[in-house]
């Protein structure tokens, strides 16, 4: 029952926006044409967010938090950004992100790992830290454009970051399944005393999950510069809280000890065509309420956080926490 | 001491308990205690560790409430819901650990539980806060600074000041819960000062302590528990140290041990050499064979399961050395490092040490052994799946099926899982800390097969236990530890009771010892 509440939450949802986008469908092929550049313009615009989403929700499983996600990619995004637009932009720009993108994680991890800073705390800090360093180098510039991603938008008849989700979030995904390490985040986030005492390594596996979260971090800034034309020091602002709350609504466990990636999936997109649909049914809501409906963007989203941390308390777990990824 | 006042319990008692009863979960802690209290009057309370008698003092101070029996206190019945309801009707426990804010004041504490003096616009007339903390602490008779903060004073002075708070409060019955044990000889002196002198202002007191000598000299009364029933209550004249201990413990050893195994003494697993870690442990020196268990003895705080984690890997040790098999442990070698070694440690507290609650009976298996069927990190899915099957029946895991979460099962079924997830890595040294604790009987049964079978199959285990049943009957050779050291070794005939017990507050000696 439970793991068709999301699906049905996003069906539902799309069903809405289309009804009240005022469209008008002659033909069945009409309807995929708007069905298809729709998905592919949700997928473009989810992307850098499920990218980064996917790290969270390793962070999550083990009690963490990563509140510097944000700072972290518009940092990544600036450093690259620096770099001139041309073919020496693979082997220059490219590279020096990654190696940014998993120092950051590196300092996130250590902070917490081997300094002990309680994770909302190392993060906070961090995050207003990156945010400087994105205004110290980019100072107040708007660079654009400087990068195109092949086939990004189109690669071939399919969205080029399709292609990435896809290899994510189901690779990834399932070696992170049958991995041994995804059983060790869970007990760390379950009882880190306990995980201790069953001889896991905790401080080297908190470092390993900050850092892997730098590397998709990494692969969120690469799908957000090659999205939006510009960046500059203050990009992405507020980011941080629409990936937590795609976690979290995903089922994820703030506490820790259960994680589950195609919640974390679907919490995204339940996010991203609420966002969407609103701002693109401004018209509709011109005419119908006394408010401007882009400002409601927000207010349902709180709500829809809370009622998803709620529906994770207050609801009976999945039995097996094992078998979903 | 206790010639200086005869007590009055014939006159008024201010403490009557008629048959108290109290269950966890279907396993009795308390069954049918009954004494009385009279004014001034002291009454010992002693018995082994799990007797009863914490069960005892929380249903007294509020914590607990009993399944059955009355309390009646001052003449009238009264059930005690929670501390604050006690504390106002004058029953003031001081447990073992003690319960200040640290960070506020010596006046603060003082005055926590009750209405602060006022200045006329509403604020705390700090002035007079502190005066009247320090004209309480006065009448106690302690001289402390009123303006010092909690934390910085010393065991004893946080001992006594919960001491005078709770007879700032009018307290008519003091419960003390091992009042001694952080404190050093000159203060334990001071200590017992005072309380005399309350005694003779006739305030009762329940004294609970596993010093015998100190419970010899400072009460009227005794009452032994055990196994959660009252099997002795008599006054102090008729007391002595072998009387109380054959109360303790005097049961007969009953077949809950079926030991099978042949003695046999294989190569040497471990070996320990003065190993020393500040504050906890000093001077460890022993040695665990194949096919042999060790039983550790001693108190609780002895320093038993310090010890044990240490040589689990989980923190560092100051001095020493651990020569598991043929190789010396380096400072660098961690729990992660002991496992591969084919070292397991069964941790005391399996609720906060071994478990995560809510996680499935089989993810809480498979962390124990995964890594040996993993291939690049990577686990076959059936594997898993097939093991713990194997595992539940081998080690009889009554479950719905293996994805009921471990939270929910009893507690003999947890620690088999628990035992499960470990003996599957196929150890050859096992520790053992507390295995049977908090487990029905049956279950207990298996476990104690369970760790015949596995010494019988040239195993080392280190047993670590405060059931002195589960110790003598299960141990081929018996380490006794007190305040951090090993004292005694006790082999063949000298593994008695009664030697178990002098041994662990240090008092045997050749003409103490019962042959």
């Amino acid at each position: 029952m439970k793991q068709f509440i999301l699906p049905a939450i996003l069906i539902s949802e799309i069903i809405f926006f289309t009804w009240i986008g005022d469209y008008t469908f002659k033909s069945p092929e009409d309807f995929l044409r708007y069905f298809q550049s729709y998905s592919a313009d949700l997928l473009t615009q989810s992307a850098p967010v499920l990218l980064a989403a996917f790290g969270m929700t390793l962070i999550l499983a083990t009690a963490g938090i990563d509140l510097s996600i944000a700072s972290m990619i518009a940092l990544i995004s600036c450093v690259m950004s620096s770099f001139d637009g041309d073919v020496s932009f693979w082997w220059k720009a490219v590279p020096l992100g990654l190696l940014v993108a998993l120092v950051l994680g590196l300092t996130n991890g250590s902070l917490i790992a081997v300094l002990d800073v309680p994770p909302i705390i190392a993060t906070l800090g961090t995050m207003i830290l990156f945010r400087g360093l994105c205004f110290t180098v980019m100072g107040d510039l708007e660079k654009s454009p400087f990068f195109d991603v092949p086939g990004y938008e189109w690669f071939g008849r399919f969205p080029g970051a399709l292609l990435l989700i896809s290899l994510v979030y189901l690779g990834l995904g399932a070696g992170y399944h049958y991995s041994r390490k995804k059983r060790e985040l869970l007990m760390i986030g379950g009882n880190p005393i306990a995980a201790r005492y069953a001889g896991i390594p905790v401080d080297r596996r908190l470092i390993q999950v900050y850092v892997f979260s730098g590397f998709m971090a990494f692969l969120s800034a690469v799908c957000f510069t090659a999205r939006n034309s510009s960046v500059s020091g203050s990009s992405l602002t507020g980011m941080e809280l629409q990936v937590i709350a795609a976690v979290i609504l995903g089922g994820t466990r703030v506490q820790g000890g259960y994680s589950s990636l195609s919640g974390t999936f679907f919490g995204v997109f339940i996010i991203a065509v609420l966002d969407e649909g609103l701002r693109g049914a401004a018209g509709w809501g011109e005419e119908n309420l006394p408010f401007k409906l882009s400002y409601l963007q927000y207010v349902l989203i709180g709500i829809i956080l809370i009622g998803g941390v709620w529906m994770n308390t207050h609801l009976p777990f999945p039995k097996k926490n094992a078998k979903s990824s | 001491m206790h010639s200086e006042f005869s007590p009055r319990q014939d006159t008024d008692p201010v403490l009557e308990l008629c048959g108290i009863s109290k269950s966890f979960s279907g396993v009795s802690a308390l069954k049918d205690v009954s004494f009385s209290l009279g004014t001034g009057e002291v009454l010992g309370l002693i018995g082994e560790n799990g007797a009863g008698k914490s069960t005892l003092i929380k249903i007294l101070s509020g914590i607990h409430s009993s399944d059955s029996g009355e309390i009646r206190y001052c003449g009238s019945q009264i059930t005690v819901s929670n501390p604050a309801q006690g504390l106002r009707l004058g029953i003031a426990a001081i447990h073992q650990e003690l319960a200040y804010c640290g960070s506020l004041t010596v006046a603060e504490n003082m005055m926590l539980a009750e209405a602060w003096p006022r200045l006329k616009w509403g604020g705390v007339d700090w002035t007079k806060l502190h005066g009247q903390a320090c004209l309480r602490l006065q009448e106690f008779g302690l001289n402390l600074d009123t303006q010092q903060l909690c934390r910085e004073l010393s065991a004893a002075e946080k001992q006594e000041l919960s001491i005078a708070r709770a007879l700032s409060l009018n307290a008519k019955l003091l419960i003390l819960d091992e009042p001694t044990a952080s404190l050093s000889e000159p203060e334990i002196k001071r200590l017992f000062d005072r309380l005399a002198q309350l005694k003779k202002q006739g305030v009762s007191m329940i004294y609970v302590s596993h010093r015998l000598e100190e419970v010899l000299s400072f009460v009227d009364r005794i009452c032994v528990l055990r196994d959660g029933e009252q099997v002795g209550l008599y006054p102090v004249e008729e007391a002595s140290i072998p009387r109380m201990i054959r109360d303790m413990v005097g049961r007969p050893l009953n077949q809950v041990f079926p030991r099978t195994r042949e003695s046999f003494q294989g190569t040497e697993l471990l070996r320990v050499e003065g190993l020393g870690r500040d504050g906890l442990f000093q001077d460890i020196s022993f040695q665990v064979n194949a096919g042999e268990m060790v039983g550790l003895g001693g108190l609780v705080g002895a320093g038993r399961s310090e010890l044990a984690r240490a040589l689990y890997g989980l923190y560092p040790v100051d001095s020493g050395a651990i020569k598991l098999r043929e190789t010396i442990l380096n400072s660098k070698s961690n729990a992660c490092d002991r496992l591969q070694r084919k070292m397991v440690y069964v941790p005391e507290e399996r609720k906060k040490q071994s478990l995560v609650l809510d996680h499935t009976l089989f993810n809480s298996i498979c962390i124990g052994f995964s890594d040996l069927a993993a291939r690049f990190g990577f686990i076959p899915p059936s594997f898993e799946q097939k093991k713990t099957e194997h595992c539940m029946e081998r080690y009889r895991i009554r479950a719905t099926g293996f994805d009921q979460s471990v939270g929910t099962l009893s507690g003999g079924n947890q620690q088999k899982s628990i035992l499960a997830r470990w003996l599957e890595r196929k150890p050859d040294l096992i520790i053992l800390d507390e295995p049977t604790r908090g487990v029905d009987i049956a279950a207990k049964m298996e476990i104690h097969s369970l760790m015949d079978q596995l010494a019988a199959d040239g195993k080392g285990i280190l047993l670590i236990t405060s059931d002195l049943q589960e110790l003598l009957g299960m141990s081929d050779r018996i380490l006794v530890m007190c305040q951090g050291r090993i004292t005694t070794e006790l082999k063949g005939d000298r593994m008695t009771e009664d030697n178990v017990i002098l041994a662990a507050s240090d008092l045997l000696t050749p003409s103490t010892e019962i042959k």
